[in-house]
């Protein structure tokens, strides 16, 4: 089961060097992230009254961790990587970088085997279903929609 | 200066290896989508299409949605320094205590002679009421970081001086 407690809000501070430190507010888990702002947006004047730094970024963060969980696969090893990459609408290709990946999801012969991903791999299938569909809008840092395709050649790193 | 929000939620899912190296997943999506939606296809499908190509084990996973100045080039005052922290220590509900500090405290509000902050001065009273009090931040009042009630000053604040991630 999931332990959940609090939000947690950073407020991240800069001074004249260009300095950063941040000052943490907790609240309950149940709080939406537009009831989270309103409260930092009504915090910020009293931090500004006893503070002469600039606040410069506000991070509402919901954080989870599983608790009972069995070991790792023997075969498990997250120095181990491989990048999937996404052409998006402008053509840009973006990357997700996914550590310790299965065997399974590899091409088996050719010279590629044990290198690039094999676009038929069910579990392959299952992630570009996730990660270009309709149900959560994944993106890029920049806003830009991911996808919409998931290129061949995703490789072992 | 107002400060704007993100129109991504930065999605990071964490995992072990059998050595128990931690390693992580970063994804953006899209604020059209709820936290609550999000939270639920993680359990449904993010974390088992995660687990159909990495054999890591997912360990949790951290939902942030951030908020930046709308101007970032703007200046800090020269008096300012955000290793020179205020630190209040606020008793909870369970009997715990929880400390809060912020960053370039105003020395103006440090008792001269000491580095005792002034708690009669109405901006330091102010702050310290908004932590403890109800309905000041409106909808919701801070806690500690298990969720306990955050009651009051359990001993005089002061001046320290921490260190800061350099710019």
């Amino acid at each position: 089961m999931p332990l959940r407690h609090t939000v947690k809000v950073r407020f991240i501070f800069r001074d004249r060097s260009g300095n950063e430190a941040s000052s943490h507010l907790y609240f309950p888990i149940s709080t939406s992230v537009d009831d989270v702002f309103v409260a930092v947006n009504n915090a910020i004047p009293f931090y500004a009254a006893v503070s002469d730094a600039l606040i410069v970024r506000v991070v509402a963060e919901y954080e989870y961790y599983f608790v009972g969980l069995p070991d790792p696969s023997i075969t498990s090893d997250v120095k181990r990587t491989v990048l999937l990459f996404y052409r998006n609408e402008d053509s840009r290709i973006e990357r997700i970088s996914v550590p310790s990946p299965r065997v399974s999801i590899f091409e088996t012969v050719g010279e590629y085997a044990g290198i690039r991903i094999d676009m038929s791999n069910p579990a392959i299938i299952q992630w570009a279903n996730l990660t270009l569909g309709d149900l959560i809008i994944f993106k890029t840092k920049d806003g830009d929609t991911m996808g919409p395709d998931l290129l061949t050649g995703g490789l072992a790193i | 200066m107002p400060i704007v929000r993100e129109d991504v939620y930065r999605l990071t899912v964490t995992g072990l290896d059998r050595d128990k190296n931690r390693g992580s997943l970063l994804f953006y999506v899209s604020t059209a989508n709820t936290i609550l939606e999000v939270i639920t296809a993680l359990d449904a499908t993010i974390i088992p299409a995660v687990q159909g190509i990495s054999d890591m084990l997912v360990t949790g996973w951290n939902i942030g949605s951030t908020a930046e100045l709308d101007d970032l080039s703007a200046l800090a005052p020269e008096t300012s320094d955000v290793e020179r922290k205020g630190v209040f220590s606020f008793g909870c509900a369970d009997g715990t205590s929880m400390v809060l500090q912020v960053p370039s405290f105003r020395n103006s509000l440090v008792i001269d002679g000491t580095n005792t902050i002034n708690t009669t001065d109405a901006a330091v009273t102010a702050f310290t009421n908004m932590i403890v009090s109800d309905a000041i931040l409106a909808l919701v009042r801070p806690r500690n970081y298990r969720g306990i009630d955050v009651n009051s000053l359990v001993k005089a604040p002061v001046k320290r001086h921490r260190a800061s991630a350099k710019g």
